[in-house]
This record gives C-alpha cells, sequence and structure tokens, in this order.
C-alpha cells in the first residue's frame, strides 16, 4: 500500500518552476529523493506538507488527502528539515518538553535511547551543538515520535561518514516492521548505493524517474572510448560525455546499448548518472 | 483543537520573552498618585512585540507549523497568548488602580483620566486597535513584525491621545468618566462592557483575517 503518493505537485515562481511532480512510496521502503541544489527538492518537500502552497497537485498520506485531512496527516510524519535551527537559546530538555505533548504516542524510552547514542546532552542549549548533532538531536525528535512516513530533507549532509553510516542503519531499522517508510533528499550519492530501496531524481523542477534503485541504475549505461570515436552521432546518442586527455568517457541511456557497441561500457552508479545528467555539454576536461 | 493546550504550554515556555515576566509588574505605575496611566499599557503592546521580534529569531512561525497542528493554529494559538496577556496586565493592575485612588495625597490624578472603568474601556479599545491591525499585517508575510508594530502602535497611542483629550476637554465626559463619583457610574461600566464586547470582537475578526492572509504565506 502505497503510504505516500505525490500527484501533478506544481509550483510557480518567477525564475523556477516545480512542474507537475508525481511519484509514490509504499510502505516497509526507503526513498531516496536526489537532485542537484535548487533542483526543487526542499520545495518538493515543503510543498508536501502545506509549508509552500503548490499551485496546484495532490498528497496522500496513508490513504488521506493532506489538504483535508491535514491534522491526522501530520500526525503520521515525522518531517526533519536539516538540523535544527530553532530556540538557539533554548535547552534541549525545552525542546523536547513541547515536542512530546504534541504527538500521543511519543515514545519517551525511544527518546532516551537516541540521546544516548547519538551522545546527546539534553542540557545543552541547540546553539552549543555542532551542525552535525543538530541533525541528530531532530532526527530524535522525529524518531520518537513514532510516525510511520519519516520525511528528511538533507538529513546527512552536516554529518561526518560514521554518523551517517548510523544515520542509514536507522532507516533500516525504522522499516524493518513493513508499516514504515523512510523519503530523503540528499546529494550525498553513496546515501543512496547504501540503502535507499527507491530513487527519485530531480532536475530543473520535473521528476526524471521515479523507480527500484536497481532499475535505475540499469536503465543508464557508461561508456568510454577513444576521442575519435566520439563523432556528432554519437554526441547525439549520449544523455552526457566529458572529453579528456585519453579519449572520453559518457552516459546514456540502457536502451541504445546496440547503438554504442564498439564502446567499453559499464554500470555506472548514481553519482555518474547525475553529473551526466546535469551537464550534458561538452565541458572538456584538461589533465 | 485538544491541543491548544499543547499550543499555549509552547507559546509561554518557548516563544514567550523576559518582558511576559516583568511589564506586569508595569501596573505598579498605577500606584503613582498623578500619571498618565495609559502609559503602563503601551508596554503591553511593545511586550507583544518583543514576542514577534523574538518568534521570528527563533524562526517561531516554521517551528509551530511543523507540529501536528493546522497551519492556522500557529496564528490561534498566539492570538490566544495575546489576549491571555493582555487581560493579565490588566487584571494585574486592579489592585494597583484602587489602592492608588485611596492613598493618593493629591485626591486626583492632575495629569490624565482616572485609573477607573472608563479608563479601562480606553485601554481595551487600545487592544482592540492593536490587535486588529498587528495580526493581519504580521501573518500576511509571517515575519513583518517592524510594520506591524509601526501602523498598530501608531493607531493605537493616536487613540490614546485622542480619548485623553476628549475626556480633558469635553464637559460632559469630564464630568462622567474622570472621577470616582457613584453618579457617572452606570456609563462607566457600560463603557467598560461596550468596549469588551469590541476588543473581543475586534481581536477574533483580526485572528480570522490573519489566520486566512497566513495560509497563502510560503514558509
Amino acid at each position: 500500500m502505497a503510504i505516500l503518493k505525490v500527484r501533478n505537485l506544481t509550483k510557480r515562481y518567477e525564475s523556477f518552476t516545480l512542474d507537475g511532480v508525481s511519484f509514490d512510496l509504499d510502505e516497509g521502503y526507503i526513498m531516496g529523493f536526489i537532485g542537484r541544489n535548487g533542483a526543487g527538492k526542499t520545495t518538493t518537500l515543503k510543498s508536501m506538507l502545506g509549508l509552500v502552497h503548490p499551485d496546484s497537485g495532490e498528497v496522500e498520506i496513508c490513504g488521506l488527502d493532506f489538504k483535508s485531512k491535514e491534522l491526522q496527516c501530520k500526525r503520521e510524519i515525522g518531517f526533519v528539515l536539516g538540523g535544527f535551527d530553532f530556540y538557539l537559546k533554548r535547552r534541549l530538555s525545552a525542546i523536547s518538553a513541547v515536542e512530546r505533548r504534541f504527538y500521543p504516542e511519543w515514545d519517551e524510552a525511544g527518546y532516551r535511547e537516541y540521546l544516548r547514542r547519538f551522545e546527546l546532552d539534553e542540557n545543552k542549549k541547540v546553539e552549543e551543538l555542532s551542525e552535525g548533532m543538530k541533525v541528530k538531536f531532530s532526527l530524535a525528535l522525529a524518531l520518537s515520535r513514532r510516525a510511520r512516513l519519516l520525511i528528511l530533507d538533507e538529513p546527512t549532509s552536516g554529518l561526518d561518514p560514521v554518523s551517517r553510516d548510523e544515520l542509514l542503519q536507522i532507516f533500516r531499522k525504522v522499516i524493518e516492521d513493513g508499516g514504515h517508510s523512510v523519503l530523503f533528499s540528499t546529494h550525498i550519492t553513496s546515501d543512496l548505493e547504501k540503502c535507499a530501496d527507491f530513487i527519485t531524481y530531480i532536475k530543473d523542477g520535473k521528476i526524471v524517474k521515479s523507480c527500484e534503485r536497481e532499475d535505475f541504475i540499469d536503465s543508464y549505461i557508461a561508456v568510454s572510448g577513444r576521442a575519435e570515436q566520439l563523432d556528432e552521432g554519437l554526441k547525439q546518442n549520449l544523455i552526457g560525455y566529458k572529453q579528456n586527455a585519453f579519449g572520453f568517457t559518457g552516459l546514456a541511456l540502457a536502451e541504445k546499448r546496440e547503438l554504442l557497441s564498439s564502446l567499453q561500457t559499464a554500470r555506472p552508479d548514481i553519482e555518474t548518472i547525475m553529473i551526466y545528467s546535469e551537464e550534458p555539454s561538452d565541458s572538456e576536461v584538461r589533465i | 483543537m485538544n491541543y491548544m493546550g499543547s499550543l499555549l504550554y509552547k507559546e509561554f515556555t518557548l516563544a514567550r520573552h523576559a518582558t511576559v515576566l516583568i511589564f506586569p509588574l508595569f501596573g505598579l505605575m498605577l500606584l503613582i498618585p498623578s500619571y498618565p496611566y495609559t502609559v503602563a499599557f503601551i508596554y503591553t503592546c511593545l511586550e507583544i512585540f518583543f514576542i514577534f521580534l523574538n518568534g521570528r529569531e527563533n524562526k517561531d512561525v516554521l517551528f509551530t507549523a511543523l507540529l501536528p497542528v493546522e497551519k492556522r493554529d500557529v496564528v490561534r494559538a498566539r492570538t490566544l497568548m495575546i489576549v491571555i496577556i493582555q487581560l493579565f496586565n490588566i487584571l494585574i493592575s486592579v489592585p494597583f488602580a484602587l489602592i492608588g485612588r485611596n492613598i493618593n495625597p493629591l485626591g486626583e490624578n492632575t495629569v490624565g483620566i482616572e485609573a477607573n472603568a472608563a479608563f479601562y474601556a480606553i485601554i481595551l479599545i487600545m487592544f482592540a486597535i492593536f490587535n486588529a491591525l498587528f495580526l493581519p499585517i504580521f501573518y500576511k508575510t509571517g515575519y513583518s513584525a517592524g510594520r506591524a508594530l509601526c501602523f498598530a502602535g501608531g493607531a493605537a497611542s493616536l487613540w490614546l491621545i485622542a480619548a485623553e483629550v476628549a475626556v480633558q476637554l469635553i464637559p460632559a465626559l469630564k464630568t462622567n468618566l474622570d472621577n470616582w463619583l457613584a453618579a457617572g457610574r452606570p456609563l462607566r461600566l457600560a463603557l467598560l462592557g461596550a468596549a469588551a464586547l469590541i476588543y473581543f470582537a475586534a481581536t477574533l475578526t483580526a485572528s480570522r483575517r490573519a489566520q486566512a492572509l497566513f495560509e497563502r504565506v510560503d514558509l
């Protein structure tokens, strides 16, 4: 069953348009929401939660229409907007005292456990936390709400590699029972390779692809060849390419594999897919 | 709406400004033998402005909107907080008004209206004007605290000046309103009742307007 359905979410700004964003997330899965800075990740997440008003589109959470059932929907969501950037002069205990009042299902034992595991001292003020610790505090709050859907906007960007890995393990643990799901935006593609079941890729406000991670990767091939092989005909079959002193490397849709048989091909990683999709023009790399 | 208590808890623990604890004591000003007592309640308006300023500094609007509440509850809770503060500051001042009247060696307030029922009617109307302007102006953007203070504070101050001048210059008002005599008491109490009605009606209307405006704000 879909825990989250997004349909044709559209928001027009003067210089940017979120254009008909649609995707689904089923119960029991982790979805990575990727795109470069300014692609529309945060606008999508904020539009989904009514913080930004979409011009059109529908969002369903646990089968409920967000617009008409805002309150019920919000109770099912643990939303983390980057690190914790509120009430910097207040102690963590004062913040959690407020939070726990709003969630009847608040897991106090779980919250204490997260504080211990993240080495968070509740007597500290928010401003005394490092950026990474602020993210961890946000997470401790969100996880303790026992929300069915965790939505996190770039939760890993301020964390060290060990904490990032720890966080991704927590995501896996959260969905273990099959009743919970995680949607997290990131531009750190290695996070996705470690834990995302699905990938939704947004570029210039439009969804390029939303599917299972392996299908996402398998729908592209990485190619490389000698400089003289890169003629105009080949360029048209590539999503993107980069020239260097030894020849060129590029990316193509897997369905064009037969047209590229003279080149060396390989399975790309997500970072490669993003880089070539975002910069398809001939940006020459000189070594 | 059963979470309104939790929202108020948030307002008075996280969102309050230190002046919420200090400015009610300005009711002590009503003990001063001769003083324009209305000044004591201009501080209440400042106190509310400080709460909004403090809120903006701490991204209170976004923090609250992220809680499992409807977006309009952000405005509802803040309105309730304002009403509680305004009425609390009035209530705290009432004993001082009564004591001040009895210990005033001059026998009367020589520089403004007596702190009687008519005086509190003037204060309630001032709060009504302040709320009517401050709430919609602030919540139209979710951050325009300075602009809201300029208009709301300016209009509230003009009302105070107009009301004080009218009471001093218009004989019928001076006779009935600027004293503690029994003859004018029914009129003063009627004015207080009417002012209370205007206060609640204006605040409720302003809050609804602010909720509708805030609903359209992108956070």
